[in-house]
């Protein structure tokens, strides 16, 4: 996926449209973000569910 | 009396007898019914003094209000009473079918005290009661238990049933109904087997159950089992089981590693998930009574070293206690650890952690052949476990299996040499398959302040902190950041006393997560007829919270006690959470504040407890 130069991981998230419900968490390069992380090229996104503990 | 009966059984083992008694209506609405409800009866008429395993130790089982509704999560009931696994007062909690079976047969709960003379049951068949002798059941597992009262007593006959490790006093033996429901925690399998009872066996001739308004509770059943069906939660659930989020919380670090000693393996999240056990090795799904979620597994796998037959399928915390804790990825390891288990009747929680913490011991050589019997524990050496280890653990036959089967904290203790250091338990309760670290910081304090010990079920902050269900009537109405200690003691208090009353009206976890604050009070007062508010229903939410705390302090249990080991709050070293310092002696203080604690005795004053309506129980601490 291509974001612009000033992307952050907030507009790679709306672009996918994920339902809030599923409790998404996101990873950049194995870390968990905020929104506003800024991205760079190469940069691995992970989107994990925290649906439920069990 | 609405909801509940009103009546209980009272059985004098050491006696051979069993009567009918009735507890006034007062306690009821006080405590709820359950774990509040056993804990009022232990102030009342337990001792002290008794050792948990000495005949005149009581163990209680009870149901709360709502056992018997034909309700998705209601099928739940609480075992509790002294725990011979921390000494201390404890409760646990079952789902299955046993619940309603016993209020249809006309009770609220059953007092055991004293100890029979030789093995037996005991038999309810409506509001018949007799104490058998079944000395030829001894020595028998679970399954083979099971299938016997099935052929004995037919198919609706409902039990609940201890293996080998409850007849050979395993401090963390457990109590199973049907093979596939346990109440896991704590050790009261161990508390049965002491009282030489094999099984209690329920069976009513028709399904009675007398609400306060049936007209009402029909149609806020309707609503709510809807509500619980279409969640996406339920869903998930449905298809996957609890395990379903074990890939997602490897990455956020909420799954334990080899004992706690890291928080991240990516391979091993694909393996163990719920998903992959669905793909793999899932034919059925299975329910509690009456529960549309059915988050319970039927797995077989037909062959291979772990291959087992059709049957009950571990669900989260065994996988993880049995896979990820072990250094395994072995899913169908789990899947037969867990059915063994089961069949000895032993806790997978405290089995696997104390396992884990062994083959620590013996990796820093803390643990030597010499104490193990030439036993090698080698983290993932699952064949091991399975074969030697657990066996060895439920019938005591050898050093190793008297050492592990004390739990990790008396082990520890009796080997000494820096071991203490690898534990992960509160107040002598292993922790459960959720890393403070990465699951949230509030964990790790609600573990050290739950009365029982470490323990994810006591309240529901695991799914506060998760954002999985939110309290804007009693203010909790924002989001929590796992990773900080901001507002945890806050939501901690509000947490102690939802777990509170979720445990005494015995709602499960997973079909309550849905269930908002005015609809719980709604429920209460058409079933049982409590005419509660929200603040009465709060109220006696944290009425159960102190009185607990009281029995624990009787018990000898002070603040300093309200702790966690090291290795839960120690930084991780790997993992989403790697570096991050839990700030756990500022949300102790702030929730001893708010929660009113004195912060030598961990025990609220006089003035709060009368306040609360605990003015008879103030009396006796703050003479
Ligand atoms: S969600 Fe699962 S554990 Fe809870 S009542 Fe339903 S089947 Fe039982």
């Amino acid at each position: 996926m291509e974001v612009s130069d000033d992307g952050c991981l907030s507009d790679v998230i709306q672009s996918i449209n994920i339902p809030v419900e599923i409790r998404p968490v996101f990873f950049v390069n194995h870390k968990r973000c905020a929104f506003d992380k800024k991205l760079s090229d190469g940069d691995e996104i992970k989107i994990v569910s925290l649906i439920m503990g069990g | 009396m609405f909801g509940n009966t009103g009546k209980i059984i009272w059985a004098d083992l050491s006696a051979g007898t069993a009567e009918h008694r009735t507890l006034p209506e007062q306690y009821y609405r006080n405590f709820i019914g359950g774990a509040g409800l056993a804990a009022k009866i232990f102030w009342e008429y337990g001792s002290f003094e008794a050792q948990p395993l000495a005949p005149e130790s009581l163990l209680i089982l009870m149901n709360g209000p709502f056992a018997g509704l034909k309700l998705s999560g209601c099928s739940r009931s609480a075992i509790a009473g002294r725990s011979p696994l921390t000494g201390h007062w404890g409760d646990s909690s079952c789902g299955g079918h046993f619940a309603p079976e016993l209020r249809y047969s006309g009770f609220d709960g059953i007092v055991l005290q004293g100890k029979l003379e030789e093995p037996g049951i005991i038999l309810i068949e409506d509001d018949e009661i007799s104490v058998l002798p079944v000395r030829e059941w001894w020595g028998m597992g679970v399954i083979e238990t099971t299938a016997l009262i099935g052929k004995k007593y037919g198919k609706k006959a409902r039990s609940l049933v201890i293996g080998q490790a409850g007849e050979n006093l395993v401090n963390y033996a457990c109590i199973m109904n049907e093979c596939h429901h346990a109440f896991g925690r704590a050790g009261y399998g161990a508390v049965m087997g002491s009282k030489n009872l094999k099984a209690i066996i329920v069976k009513s001739s028709a399904q009675r159950y007398f609400p306060a308004d049936s007209d009402s509770l029909d149609s806020l059943r309707r609503e709510l089992d809807a509500k619980i069906t279409e969640s996406v939660t339920s869903q998930v659930l449905h298809e996957n089981g609890t395990a379903a989020n074990l890939e997602g919380g490897v990455h956020i670090g909420d799954v334990p590693i080899k004992n706690f000693t890291s928080s991240f393996w990516e391979e091993m999240a694909e393996e163990l998930t719920g998903s992959t056990l669905t793909e793999k090795y899932l034919t059925n799904k299975a329910a509690c009574s009456f529960c549309k979620i059915a988050c319970k597994r039927v797995v077989e796998i037909p062959e291979g070293p772990f291959s087992i037959p059709k049957g009950p399928g571990p669900e989260y915390e065994t996988i993880a206690a049995f896979g990820s804790m072990l250094g395994s990825k072995d899913l169908a390891a789990t899947c037969k650890a867990g059915r063994l288990c089961n069949d000895l009747g032993l806790d997978t929680i405290t089995a696997g952690s104390t396992i884990a913490w062994a083959m620590e011991a013996f990796e820093k050589s803390a643990l030597t052949v010499l104490e193990t019997d030439g036993v090698e524990l080698n983290w993932a050496d699952m064949d091991t476990v399975i074969d030697v280890v657990l066996p060895q653990i439920a019938f005591r036959s050898s050093k190793l299996g008297e050492l592990l089967s004390q739990g990790s904290l008396r082990a520890a203790d009796m080997i000494g040499r820096g071991s203490s250091e690898w534990l992960t338990t509160a107040k002598g309760l292993e922790a459960p398959m959720h890393d403070p670290r990465g699951g949230g910081h509030g964990l790790a304090l609600t573990y050290s302040i739950s009365h029982r010990g470490a323990c994810h079920t006591a309240n529901p902050m695991l799914f506060m902190e998760m954002g999985a269900c939110y309290y804007p009537e009693i203010g909790f109405e924002y989001e929590l950041n796992p990773m900080s200690s901001e507002y945890k003691a806050e939501s901690a208090l509000l947490a102690v006393q939802i777990g509170a009353i979720e445990n005494s009206s015995c709602f499960c976890q997973f079909a309550d997560r849905e269930i908002a604050i005015p609809e719980w009070v709604r429920l209460f007062n058409f079933a049982a007829g409590y005419d509660w508010t929200v603040e009465d229903m709060m109220s006696a939410g944290l009425r159960v919270f102190y009185l607990q705390r009281l029995l624990n302090y009787r018990f000898g249990i002070r603040a300093s006690d309200d702790l966690v080991s090291k290795r839960l709050l120690d930084p991780s070293t790997d993992g989403a959470p790697e570096g991050v310092e839990i700030d756990f002696d500022c949300m102790k203080k702030r929730f001893y504040q708010l929660a009113k604690l004195d912060g030598t005795l961990g025990i609220p004053d006089r003035r709060t407890l009368e306040n609360i309506n605990l003015s008879s129980e103030a009396n006796v601490v703050w003479q």
